[in-house]
């Protein structure tokens, strides 16, 4: 997820960060993954484990509720869970 | 009340977050606190169910930590579906497998998942049908 910026308001510190369209719970629950598609989305999830698992890291909070699309279609991890 | 992530115009509070992550909990963790590096393959295989279920997707499933926790308890959580079979169900198995020290390591998951990519667009096979609602 990139980092866009910070901005501090009054006594609140901000994050802005990259955008998200959707997560992929929300493109399951309204159908928007056609079945072609479904073992890339699966592949590409694994990707995203195989670089944490490359660092030693475990998300421990690892769901189709923290998995974002770009607006490009990509595929991010959108919370790092409990590391 | 703690609030969670803004996605589009939603807002989601953290005892929702809390809820849902729980179900992705793998039972040696969810049981008895026992952390390992197999945790995230057992969320994947619980992934798996969802994007490939029509009706059994695990995120839209209400369970109380009670209901959870006797689930896990009963070797009941989650369940595969019955009309995923073959490698996918395979996959999902050996990513669900209860002892954590047998589940299926990340590399021998991804040749697994290429093989079925290449099955599904070389022979254009249906690797599961989904009977009825």
């Amino acid at each position: 997820m990139k980092f866009q910026g910070a901005y501090i308001q009054g006594s609140e510190a901000f994050l802005v960060l990259e955008f998200f369209s959707y997560t992929l719970e929300t493109a399951l629950n309204e159908n928007k993954i056609k079945e072609e598609n479904k073992i890339k989305i699966a592949k590409r999830s694994l990707k995203i484990l195989e670089t944490l698992q490359c660092q030693k890291k475990i998300t421990r909070d690892f769901r189709p509720g923290v998995l974002g699309f770009t607006d490009r279609g990509l595929i991010k991890i959108i919370d790092f869970g409990k590391f | 009340m703690f609030l969670g992530f803004l996605i589009c115009d939603k807002l989601v509070n953290q005892d929702q977050i809390e809820k849902q992550r729980l179900k992705y909990v793998p039972p040696e963790a969810f049981l008895f606190l026992v952390e390992d590096i197999t945790h995230d393959i057992w969320s994947f295989g619980c992934l798996l169910i969802d994007l490939f279920s029509k009706d059994q997707q695990i995120f839209k499933l209400d369970l109380t930590y009670e209901e959870l926790y006797k689930l896990h308890n009963n070797n009941l959580f989650p369940s595969i579906p019955s009309y995923i079979n073959g490698l996918l169900k395979d996959i999902i198995s050996k990513c669900l497998e209860r002892n954590y020290q047998d589940r299926i390591g990340i590399e021998e998951l991804s040749e697994n998942l290429n093989i079925l990519l290449d099955t599904l667009s070389k022979r254009k096979i249906i690797i599961y049908e989904f009977r009825g609602e």
